[in-house]
């Protein structure tokens, strides 16, 4: 990833602004607003891959950062949201929605990242698109053995779609569906592949279904690419095109073009977004905000007042309910880790006991998530040894302080 | 080999055993007709010999838009090229292909268009749709919500100038059809100014809602419709209500699926809707393998997928999956090969094991190519498989109540002429005093009056439980409506800018059809039960000794076991259908009309609740009324021999009582062989023909 903070004052500007809103969850569209471009202008723009699963987008992925890592039969397995972003080597991790750190565990396939059942797979890859953009593999619409809800979630963070569509059964009903919902910015920048348009079937009519799809669809995508993967892949093998006709007839010249282009508005966009909210939004409360946040700093005293009485309260809830499950028991521990994180988490606390202490619960926040503790009996008396050791952090660092 | 891929195969023709059993059974209740001439009997035998002859068996096509039903109806009616397949989807009509329809018309076709109201419903969303949104949508009209049906105005318009309206209601007739002809109503061909330069093709597309056409029944072995439906899962809404409508209309389906996306959510839908309207005679064809590549090593896994995933969601119905290519059938029947890939079709056959000459499939000559092609295709699969669901579905339908009744109307006659001996062969035998004319009045009446009073009370039963219905599904309505109602809020808090809220109705769909078929199960059992309670019941009335002679009479109950629920005015399309597009910029301007809109959805699900149920009532009460009367006759046909109607008078000649008795038993032995030849028929197709005690 590529840090464009130093020669971007509106970076900075968008940085303090997100982290002064942080406490105030939902506030409304301006704290996600300003996200959104920050996201967008600290690093590359974000290309969706969607389409209904066997739609091709297996292969195109592969094609683009020039790997095989992605297996394409009609058999392949089911994998989660897959985001490419630039490495310089090969690498393969695992996330999850719900946290905030990241994983450092690394994997050596896809398939034995996917058994641990992350919401995401993180790979980094040495590929030139890359560079210019990171990819968001999203999982196949339409396929019975998925669940829909969060097929799409991580759509909201792109910038830019690629949508692909089996010209056998070109555009229907249910991808109409599924893309209508999608959010407006990103069905704006979208570029529709046609796959499989080699086929015996469709190359003796391919003009008539173009024609279809121009009449239907060019108003709604940027371009309407037909697309052949096989004579593609033939054509740049392992990231580079070794022939260029080919590579040309395949579809692959037109793709990466109209990436690239959309690339550059969006950056350009971006910019000009982040400076008229800035202007508009951001600077008349910028000062209001910076001293509601001096005057709200917590002290470590009522911080770690915050903790003891939490503590105290799943102690006599333990106490008085001989009966509470272990899981039940987990979750009040990390509640209470994920409250006393989010005091932390102030903009106003700095300085290096702080951010120890912030490693700390990150850390703590990570076991519970995860459910990494022990098994059976053990578990629980984990979780208590692991309260009884940030309560000494918290008090040492209180009482440094005081 | 040559020209073997083109000619149906002799004596496996799709139907021939079905054909064969009926036509055993036809020839049977000749003889039976023959040897009893009774005016009665025949007049109960002639409404099952009609329902034989009569019988057309309907096999529907369906699936997603483009998986090659198409096609594959081409292969299987040996009608290359008779249905247009193209690249985009076009087939917008239902068609119906007749081979041998019992009417006698073995050619040319009828083109029927939509209706005044229907076209009203599709083309205006006036109507009661109309009056229920009105002052909603104006606002609107902008927000495409008619786009879709605007353009079909419109191209109908261009088309056929103002003459469309003229059209409405009306239809088409053709002695002779061809290609082109069914090109003017069948397929819409393509953007609208390129059909002015070619007004005929597509021309009634738009407004025809179902083509008739008519074969002779070769190459089928028994008289059948089969139906091409506009696919599912297709940008025009419109295509697929026509579609979901018209399934309920079959009895037998093949679900075409794409090994693109072997099984979708949309097929999953599908099936599901099938299994809950108890339409169990289905089998799968998985098609376009040819364009799957290297598919020879993943074939098996992929077949075993499909089947696992149908099994479960159809909970142990075992349906057949099939695997196969219409391209490669329609190149083995047309020899056009420009839809095929041959590196394709050589890999998968000798992965099949199909022997290839020396030099590969390149080398052979183009009869053996064919050949190949029609092996490997699945089309011969789907022949037999086709056949056997025929023959299993005729089993527990028209063929195995004509069988039921025929066994049990023979097996009365039989009894009817040992009454008649008993008279002929002793003076004073037993018989002579069991009725007089009076008493056997006093019992018709008996039995007249119990039956008349019972299936009264059958009937009343019957109207109570729909009508508690009713008032079920219109609170599953409701209930619906508010829920969607609290959850708006909630939606339209997290909605962002440009993206669209739409209003799923399929869970509704699904719950007020679960609903609908468990209690029409439930009624239509109790019927069942309440009518066999009945037949023991009437049997009581009577002194042992006439009962004994009625014990081969029942009520029949296959009338009402042969009806099935009917769901298909659920899927309509109603106006939050269309919703995606514009629910959103609705409520972006003003909460309460969506609210409103909202709260239509009770309004047009209840008109459609009261519609399935009202049919579906009229016909359960026509059937136990057919039952009753056909009681009546049978026992007063017995009652009428006990009291000596077919006997000459009493005075007559020793020798002619002799005569008499010489041709009943004459009579007896034929009944006799027909009575186990029936049964033997029964059996076959795995009847009870048990008597109850």
């Amino acid at each position: 990833m590529t840090d464009n903070s130093s020669h971007m004052p509106e970076l900075a500007v968008l940085s303090e602004f997100l982290s002064l809103t942080a406490q105030e969850e939902s506030s409304g569209g301006l704290h996600d607003e300003a996200h959104r471009l920050y996201v967008g202008l600290h690093s590359q723009p974000r290309v969706a891959v969607a389409g209904e699963f066997s739609s091709g987008k297996s292969s195109l992925v592969n094609l683009l950062v020039g790997t095989d890592l992605v297996q394409t039969s009609v058999l392949a397995s089911r994998l989660p949201t897959i985001l490419y972003e630039y490495g310089t080597e090969q690498k393969i991790m695992v996330g999850w929605w719900s946290d905030t750190a990241e994983d450092k565990r690394e994997f050596a396939d896809l398939d034995s990242a996917a058994e641990l059942k992350p919401d995401f797979i993180r790979v980094t890859l040495p590929a030139d698109i890359l560079r210019m953009v990171s990819l968001i593999d999203l999982p196949g619409t339409n396929d019975p053995l998925r669940a829909k809800e969060r097929t799409l979630e991580m759509a909201d963070n792109a910038h830019i779609l690629l949508w692909c569509t089996n010209a056998v059964q070109a555009w229907r009903e249910t991808e109409r569906r599924t893309w209508s919902q999608l959010p407006g910015q990103l069905k704006e920048n979208g570029i529709l592949v046609i796959t499989h348009v080699d086929l015996p079937s469709i190359r003796k009519s391919l003009d008539r279904l173009m024609k279809r799809m121009t009449d239907e669809l060019s108003s709604h995508f940027h371009a309407l690419i037909p697309f052949q993967s096989p004579k593609a892949a033939k054509a740049r093998k392992d990231g580079t095109v070794s022939n260029k006709t080919a590579w040309e007839e395949a579809g692959g010249a037109q793709l990466l073009e109209n990436i690239a282009t959309l690339a550059a508005t969006v950056r350009k966009e971006s910019l000009a977004s982040a400076r008229a909210l800035i202007e508009k939004e951001i600077n008349p409360r910028l000062e209001a905000l910076r001293a509601e946040a001096a005057a709200s700093v917590p002290k470590p005293g009522e911080i770690l007042e915050e903790w003891r009485s939490t503590v105290d309260g799943i102690v006599s809830r333990v106490e008085g309910d001989k009966s509470i499950g272990t899981d039940e028991f987990l979750s009040l521990c990390r509640a209470a880790v994920q409250d006393v994180s989010r005091m932390l988490e102030h903009p106003g606390l700095e300085g290096p006991a702080v951010a120890a202490l912030k490693a700390e619960f990150r850390g703590a926040a990570h076991m519970f998530d995860q459910s990494r503790l022990a098994d059976g009996d053990e578990g629980p008396e984990e979780a208590a040894l692991i309260l009884l050791q940030l309560g000494y952090e918290l008090g040492s660092f209180a009482a440094q302080d005081g | 080999m040559n020209d073997q891929a083109n000619q149906p195969r002799v004596g496996q023709a799709i139907g021939a055993s079905l054909e064969a059993t009926k036509q055993n059974l036809l020839d049977v209740t000749q003889r039976f007709v023959a040897a009893d001439a009774d005016e009665e009997l025949r007049d109960r035998v002639e409404p099952i010999v009609d329902s034989l002859t009569s019988h057309f068996s309907k096999v529907a096509f369906v699936g997603q838009v483009k998986a090659g039903k198409s096609t594959l109806v081409n292969c299987l009616t040996h009608k290359a090229d008779l249905l247009p397949s193209d690249i985009n989807p076009w087939t917008t009509v239902v068609t119906q292909l007749n081979f041998g329809h019992p009417s006698g018309r073995h050619s040319g076709a009828i083109f029927r268009f939509f209706d005044d109201a229907q076209w009203d419903r599709l083309a205006k969303r006036g109507g009661r749709l109309g009056e229920l949104t009105e002052g909603l949508l104006e606002d609107y009209k902008k927000e495409m919500l008619n786009e879709q049906v605007e353009a079909m105005r419109h191209r109908a318009q261009l088309r056929l100038s103002d003459q469309f309206e003229t059209l409405l209601g009306k239809a088409h007739r053709f002695e002779k059809v061809n290609r082109s002809v069914i090109e003017r109503y069948v397929c819409s061909g393509d953007a609208p100014q390129e059909r002015i330069r070619n007004p005929q093709a597509g021309r009634f597309n738009d407004i025809t809602r179902v083509a008739e056409i008519y074969f002779e029944q070769e190459p089928f072995g028994t008289p059948i419709c089969v139906m091409d439906t506009p696919g599912i899962n297709d940008p025009l809404l419109i295509r697929e209500e026509i579609t979901q409508q018209h399934l309920e209309n079959a009895e037998y389906f093949v679900v075409v699926l794409s090994a693109h996306q072997p099984l979708t959510e949309s097929d999953v839908r599908l099936v599901r809707i099938l299994k809950a309207l108890k339409r169990d005679q289905i089998v799968v064809f998985v098609n376009r393998i040819d364009e799957i590549h290297h598919l020879a090593e993943d074939f098996e896994e992929l077949r075993g997928r499909v089947k696992a995933n149908l099994n479960n969601e159809l909970e142990g119905l075992d349906v057949p999956v099939l695997m196969g290519s219409a391209a490669w059938a329609n190149y083995s029947i047309t020899g056009d090969e420009s839809d095929i890939d041959p590196e394709a079709l050589e890999e998968f056959a000798k992965f099949r094991g199909v022997e290839l000459p020396e030099g590969g499939l390149e080398n052979a000559d183009e009869p053996t190519r064919r050949a190949i092609a029609r092996q490997v295709s699945g089309l011969t699969e789907l022949e037999d498989t086709l056949s056997t669901m025929l023959l299993n579905g005729a089993k527990s339908s028209f063929l195995g109540s004509a069988a039921s009744a025929l066994v049990s109307l023979s097996r009365q006659s039989s009894e009817q002429t040992k009454i008649r001996l008993d008279y002929l062969s002793q003076e004073s035998g037993p018989g002579r005093t069991v009725l007089t004319p009076e008493t056997k009045e006093e019992a018709i009446k008996l039995v007249r009056d119990r039956l008349s009073m019972r299936a009264h009370a059958i009937t009343q039963a019957g109207r109570n439980a729909w009508a508690k219905l009713l008032t079920n599904l219109e609170g599953d309505a409701t209930k619906f409506a508010k829920a969607q109602q609290e959850g708006l809020a909630g939606v339209l808090a997290t909605l962002k800018r440009g993206q669209d809220i739409h209003i799923d109705l399929d869970p509704l769909r699904d719950r007020l059809r679960d609903n609908y078929v468990k209690r029409f199960d439930e009624i239509q059992n109790r019927i069942w039960l309440d009518l066999r309670a009945l037949s023991k019941e009437l049997r009581e009335l009577f002194d042992p000794e006439i009962e004994k002679r009625l014990r081969h009479i029942n009520i029949e109950t296959l009338g009402v076991l042969s009806l099935s629920p009917r769901t298909d005015p659920l899927y309509r399309t109603v106006t939050l259908d269309l919703s995606t597009g514009w629910l959103g910029s609705l409520f972006e301007s003003s909460g309460t009309k969506a609210e409103k809109m909202v709260n239509t959805i009770q309004v047009q699900f209840a008109d459609m609740c009261r519609e399935l149920i009202e049919s579906r009532r009229e016909e359960f009460e026509t059937a136990v009324e057919r039952s009753a009367n056909s009681y009546i006759i049978d026992v007063t046909r017995i009652l009428e021999e006990l009291a000596g109607k077919n006997v000459s008078s009493v005075d007559t000649s020793e020798a002619k009582r002799e005569a008499d008795a010489a041709e009943a038993q004459a009579q007896l032995e034929l009944t006799e062989t027909v009575v186990k030849e029936l049964e033997g028929i029964a059996e076959e197709l795995g009847l009870e023909t048990e008597l109850d005690d």
